[in-house]
C-alpha cells in the first residue's frame, strides 16, 4: 500500500464519467474512484462535465461536436491528469479533439493540451499509478472483450490483462477473433440492428466457447450491448465493467440483472 | 482524345495546387520522403540457395541440382520418368540447350512460339531470388513467354550464379541489359494455381500444373 | 457500372438470412485473416513497410502530373499507346474503338477492377463482340450474371455446389446427372474450356496492379497465369488503369509488391508477378501487335484536391474488407456496386454521389480494424467520417438525426439542466426495472430493443450519487 501511496503522492485526478456510465451504471464510477484512491489519488468529479460529444462527432455534427469538445476542454483545464473509465471517450478526447477543433488554432492548442493529460482508467492504473490488484478477490472464469476504440486507438491491451492477473481466483479465458467489433458502435447498433445483431451473435459464441461465466470490457457501450443480447438469448453471462472487478465491487447485481429482494 | 490528356492534366496541377511556372524536381523530393532510407526487406540466417529452395518449395515447386550445362538433359529425363511423364518435350532455343544429347526415344522439339497441345516445356531462366523462391523469365527468341505458361509442366533451369537475394537485386542486375525492360519480365513463385472454389488451394489453375526447377552449377 | 447502394438495407437483409453466404463468407474471413497474419509474422517489421508503402504512394500523389508525364513517354518509347480518359463514357469508347479497328470478335479479360468501374463487358457486347472472364473468380460470377463480391476473390460469396449447379448448366446443358463436383474437377473444366477461348482470342483487356513511370511498365499480379495468357497470345493488349496506379520506379513497385501478397493473400509473392512493357519486340516469338494504355480519371483527380487524397493511396488488396466485420455479416452485393467494404463504402460515395449511397458510410461501427491491416495505412474510418460530415452538411442526413443531435447537444451544454433531467429520467427507469434489471421493450427504444434487452439504469446518476457521497463524508 505505501509503494501505492507514494505514486499518487495527494495529486489530484479529475474524472470524466463519461455519459453512460453516469446514466446506467454509477458503480463504474464508485469503482473508479476507489481504484484511483487506492493508488493514492485524490479524485474530483467536476460537475459541469456532460458528454464528450462523440455520438455527434460520429455522426457528421462536427459544429455540435465542437461545441461539447470546447465545453469538455474548458471544464478540465485545471487538472493534471483526466481519466475516464471508457476507451471510446478517452479516444475522443486523445486522439480526435484536436482534429475535430482545427480550424481554431486557441482551441487546438488547448485540445492538445488536453488530449496529453487524459486517459483511459485501466492505461491509467497499469502506467501511472502502477497500481497492483492484489488485494482483490474474484472467484470464477473471466473473458475480457478488448473494445475498439481503446484496443486500436489507445494501444489498450496488456493493461487491464496484467491488472486481472492480480485479482486472486479469477481465471482469464481469452476467446477468438479478440480484436474483433461487438458489433455495439453507437447509433450503428441502432440504425443497423440487424447487422449489429449478427456482429454481436458471433461475438457472444465466442465468448461462449471459453466457458467463462463472466465478461467483462472497459467500455460500457459495448457490455450494455452485449449483455442485452446475452439476456435476449438465454446466455448464462454476467457482464461487468472491469473497473468493478478490479474495486471488488461484482456483488453489485451484474449489468441487466435484477435486485434480488 | 487529346482533350483528356490536357484536360486529366490540368486537373491533376489544379489539385495539387501548381501554377504554370512550378519547379517541381520529384527525385529529390522521393530520396526525401523516403529513398534515401533502406526499405524494410525479410532477412534470413540461412545461406541463400538455402533460402531460395525453401521459398521455392514453399509455393509448390520441386527441385534437383545437377553439376554443368552437360547434365541438363539428364536431370530432365530423370525427373520425366519419375513423375511418369512421358517423353516428349519442347525445348527453348537457347544457346545452353543447343547441344544437349536426348536419348533416341525421347520427342524434343526446339520451338520459337510453344505448341498449344504440349505437355511439358523447358526453358532457361534469367534469374532467380531467394527472398521468395522466385523465377524470372525475360520474354524473347530464347525463352518464348507462352513455353512458360501454355505448358501442362513446365521444367525451368537456373545457373546457380544467377541467384540473387531480394528482388531490387534483379533491377539492379538487369537495368544494365540492353533491351531492358524485355516486352514481358515474368517473375513466377511455383506453379499455377486458385482458390476462387471455396477457398480451395487448386494447382493448374491456367498455367503449368508442375514447376520444376533444375539447379545448375 | 449502375449503382444499387441505395438499396443496402434491403440487400443487407436479404444476405443476413442467406445461410449459404454465410456459410462462404465464414470460410473467407478465417482464411484470408489467418493467412495475412502467418505472413506477417514472418516479416521482421511490416510495420515500417506499411509507413514505407504510404510515402511512396503520397509522394507519387503529390507529384502525379510529372510521374503521369513521365510514364507516357516511357509508353511510347516502347512501342505503346496512351489513351486517357476522363469518365466512364471515355473509357469504354476507346476500348470499344481499340476492339472494333482490330477487327476483333473475342475479346479475353483477366481480372480488372476499373474494367468492372466503368463497365467494359457490357460496352463490348453491345458492340457485338464476346467479353470473356478468365479469372476462374470472375469467371464464375460472368456465368451467374452477377458483380463481383470481393476485389481479389470476386466469387468468394459462391459455394461449390452453386458452382458445381453453374458450370452444370454452361458446360453440360444442365445434365441432370451432374451433381455438387469436387474442387480439382471443377478447375480442370474451367481450364479446358477457357484455354479455347485464349487461343481464339483476338484482344485482351488487363488491369494493371502499378504503372511504373521509370520504364513504361504495367505490373501484373495473378496465381493462375491468366494475366499471361490474356497479353501474350491475342494480337491486342490493351491494359486500363487508374491515374493513381503509378509508382516512381521498380524499386517502389517492389516496396508495394511485398506489401500486396500479404496484404491480400498471405503470399510472400503472387505466384505469377509480370512486368509488361510494350507490344512484340521485332524478334521476339510471342507477345501482341499492339499495347495499349488506357488511364482512366473518373473523378480520382477531384479527390486528389480533397480530404480524400488519402483514399488514392489504395493497392486493392482487400483486407480492409477480409478484417470487416460488417462484410462478415452482409457479404459484398450488399454494397451495390463494384468496390465493397470499407474501401467501397468510402469510394462508392465519391464516385456515384452521395445522394445516392446513404447508408455506405453510415453502415459501419468505426472500429477501425480495417485501418490496422490496410497496407497503406488509409485512415478508412476518418474518411468514413468524414462522409458523415458532408452528408449532414447537405443535409442528406435524415432530419431527425440532425436535429436530434443538436438539440442533444444544446441539452449537454447545459450541465445543471442535463443534470437534472437525467436524474429524474434515471430514477423513473430505474424503478421500472428494478425487479428485472432490464426491458424486453421501451417507447423509444424500440431499435436497441428488436434485437436486444435493454439493461435498466441503476437507478441513480453518477453526478447525484457523488454528491451525495461526498455530503456524507463531510459530515
Ligand atoms: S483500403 Fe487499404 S486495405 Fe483496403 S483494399 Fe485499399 S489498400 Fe487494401
Amino acid at each position: 500500500m505505501n509503494e501505492q501511496i507514494r505514486h499518487g503522492a495527494g495529486t489530484t485526478v479529475a474524472l470524466f464519467v463519461t455519459c453512460l456510465v453516469d446514466l446506467f451504471r454509477p458503480s463504474v464510477g464508485f469503482a473508479a474512484v476507489h481504484l484511483l484512491e487506492r493508488a493514492g489519488f485524490r479524485v474530483e468529479v467536476p460537475e459541469a462535465q456532460t458528454c464528450c460529444g462523440q455520438p455527434a462527432y460520429n455522426s457528421g455534427d462536427s459544429i455540435t461536436a465542437a461545441g461539447l469538445a470546447a465545453q469538455v476542454i474548458r471544464t478540465f483545464s485545471e487538472y493534471d491528469y483526466v481519466v475516464a473509465p471508457s476507451g471510446s471517450c478517452a479516444a475522443t478526447i486523445i486522439a480526435h479533439y484536436p482534429d475535430l477543433l482545427r480550424h481554431d488554432p486557441a482551441l487546438q492548442a488547448a485540445a492538445r493540451d488536453l488530449a496529453d493529460r487524459t486517459w483511459e482508467l485501466m492505461r491509467f492504473l497499469a502506467e501511472v499509478a502502477d497500481l497492483e490488484a492484489r488485494d482483490t478477490t474474484f472467484e470464477g472464469s473471466v473473458a475480457y472483450h478488448d473494445s475498439c476504440s481503446g484496443l486500436r486507438e489507445l494501444g489498450i491491451r496488456e493493461q487491464p490483462r496484467k491488472l486481472l492477473s492480480g485479482v486472486h481466483g479469477l481465471r482469464l479465458h481469452e476467446m477468438e477473433d479478440r480484436d474483433v467489433c461487438c458489433g455495439f458502435g453507437g447509433t450503428f447498433c441502432v440504425k443497423y440492428p440487424e447487422i449489429s445483431e449478427r456482429m454481436v451473435d458471433d461475438k457472444l459464441d465466442a465468448i461462449r466457447d471459453t466457458g467463462a461465466s463472466t465478461l467483462l470490457s472497459g467500455d460500457l457501450g459495448c457490455l450494455l450491448n452485449m449483455a442485452g443480447r446475452m439476456h435476449r438469448r438465454g446466455m448464462q453471462v454476467r457482464a461487468y465493467h472491469v473497473a468493478e472487478v478490479l474495486a471488488g465491487m461484482s456483488d453489485e447485481p451484474a449489468i441487466g440483472e435484477g435486485r434480488k429482494r | 482524345m487529346n482533350h483528356a490528356r490536357e484536360e486529366i492534366l490540368r486537373r491533376v496541377r489544379r489539385a495539387l495546387k501548381r501554377d504554370a511556372d512550378s519547379v517541381v524536381d520529384p527525385d529529390t523530393a522521393r530520396d526525401t520522403a523516403y529513398a534515401s532510407e533502406r526499405a524494410p526487406r525479410p532477412t534470413w540466417d540461412e545461406k541463400r540457395l538455402q533460402r531460395f529452395t525453401e521459398r521455392f518449395e514453399a509455393a509448390a515447386g520441386t527441385w534437383c541440382r545437377v553439376s554443368g550445362p552437360g547434365d541438363i538433359s539428364g536431370a530432365a529425363v530423370d525427373f520425366l520418368h519419375g513423375a511418369g511423364l512421358g517423353q516428349k518435350l519442347q525445348l527453348a532455343a537457347h544457346p545452353m540447350l543447343d547441344t544437349l544429347r536426348w536419348p533416341d526415344q525421347f520427342k524434343v522439339a526446339c520451338v520459337q512460339r510453344a505448341d498449344p497441345g504440349l505437355s511439358v516445356g523447358l526453358s532457361i531462366a534469367e534469374a532467380a531470388i531467394a527472398e521468395t523462391g522466385t523465377l524470372v523469365f525475360w520474354s524473347g527468341p530464347r525463352a518464348p513467354a507462352t513455353l512458360a505458361f501454355l505448358s501442362e509442366v513446365h521444367i525451368a533451369v537456373l545457373p546457380l550464379e544467377w541467384l540473387v537475394d531480394h528482388m531490387e537485386d534483379v533491377w539492379t542486375l538487369l537495368r544494365k541489359r540492353d533491351g531492358f525492360p524485355p516486352r514481358a519480365l515474368n517473375l513466377v513463385t511455383g506453379p499455377s494455381r486458385t482458390a476462387d472454389v471455396e477457398q480451395t488451394m487448386q494447382l493448374g489453375a491456367h498455367g503449368p500444373r508442375r514447376l520444376h526447377l533444375i539447379l545448375v552449377g | 457500372m449502375r449503382s444499387d447502394a441505395h438499396e443496402f438495407k434491403t440487400r443487407a437483409r436479404d444476405a443476413l438470412r442467406d445461410p449459404q453466404l454465410r456459410e462462404a463468407l465464414g470460410r473467407a474471413r478465417d482464411g484470408f485473416v489467418g493467412k495475412r497474419q502467418k505472413s506477417i509474422d514472418r516479416f521482421p517489421d511490416f510495420d515500417a513497410l506499411r509507413e514505407r508503402g504510404r510515402r511512396i504512394k503520397n509522394h507519387t500523389l503529390a507529384h502525379l502530373d510529372v510521374y503521369l508525364e513521365r510514364f507516357e513517354r516511357q509508353v511510347v518509347a516502347a512501342g505503346g499507346t496512351v489513351h486517357w480518359a476522363l469518365d466512364e463514357d471515355q473509357a469504354r469508347q476507346t476500348v470499344v474503338s481499340i476492339c472494333r479497328q482490330a477487327g476483333a470478335c473475342r475479346v479475353t479479360k483477366a481480372k480488372t477492377m476499373v474494367g468492372e468501374e466503368v463497365g467494359i463487358n457490357a460496352a463490348i457486347e453491345a458492340a457485338g463482340m464476346e467479353a470473356i472472364e478468365t479469372d476462374l473468380g470472375e469467371y464464375i460470377i460472368q456465368l451467374a450474371k452477377e458483380p463481383p463480391s470481393h476485389i481479389i476473390a470476386p466469387a468468394v460469396h459462391k459455394t461449390r455446389q452453386q458452382i458445381s449447379d453453374l458450370f452444370r448448366d454452361h458446360h453440360h446443358g444442365g445434365d441432370a446427372a451432374r451433381a455438387l463436383r469436387e474442387v480439382p474437377e471443377l478447375v480442370d473444366e474451367a481450364r479446358a474450356v477457357l484455354r479455347q477461348k485464349f487461343l481464339s482470342a483476338d484482344v485482351g483487356i488487363t488491369g494493371a496492379n502499378f504503372l511504373v513511370a521509370e520504364t513504361g511498365s504495367i505490373v501484373l499480379v495473378t496465381n493462375e497465369g491468366n494475366a499471361d495468357l490474356t497479353h501474350t497470345l491475342p494480337r491486342v493488349h490493351i491494359a486500363i488503369a487508374g491515374i493513381e496506379k503509378l509508382v516512381p520506379d521498380l524499386d517502389d513497385a517492389t516496396d508495394l509488391l511485398r506489401l500486396l501478397g500479404r496484404s491480400a493473400t498471405g503470399q510472400d509473392l503472387s505466384a505469377y508477378t509480370t512486368l509488361v512493357t510494350g507490344p512484340r519486340r521485332s524478334d521476339d516469338p510471342d507477345g501482341p501487335e499492339q499495347f495499349h494504355v488506357v488511364l482512366l480519371d473518373n473523378g480520382r483527380s477531384r479527390m486528389l484536391g480533397n480530404r480524400f487524397r488519402d483514399m488514392l493511396r489504395c493497392i486493392r488488396c482487400g483486407a480492409c474488407m477480409n478484417h470487416c466485420p460488417v462484410y462478415a455479416a452482409v457479404g459484398g452485393h450488399a454494397y451495390g456496386w463494384v468496390y465493397p467494404g470499407p474501401m467501397g463504402s468510402v469510394l462508392t460515395p465519391l464516385f456515384v454521389g452521395l445522394e445516392r449511397t446513404r447508408d455506405l458510410p453510415n453502415a459501419c461501427t468505426l472500429n477501425g480494424r480495417c485501418l490496422s491491416v490496410c497496407p497503406v495505412k488509409i485512415p478508412l474510418p476518418d474518411l468514413l467520417r468524414e462522409l458523415r460530415g458532408e452528408q449532414n452538411a447537405q443535409r442528406l442526413t435524415p432530419a431527425t438525426t440532425r436535429y436530434g443531435l443538436r438539440l442533444w447537444g444544446m441539452f449537454a451544454r447545459r450541465p445543471r439542466l442535463y443534470h437534472g433531467v437525467a436524474r429524474a429520467l434515471v430514477g423513473l427507469l430505474g424503478l421500472l426495472g428494478r425487479r428485472r434489471g432490464r426491458f424486453r421493450r421501451l417507447p423509444l427504444a424500440g431499435a436497441w430493443t428488436s434485437v436486444r434487452d435493454l439493461p435498466a439504469p441503476q437507478g441513480q446518476t453518477f453526478q447525484s450519487a457523488w454528491r451525495a457521497y461526498q455530503r456524507r463524508n463531510e459530515r
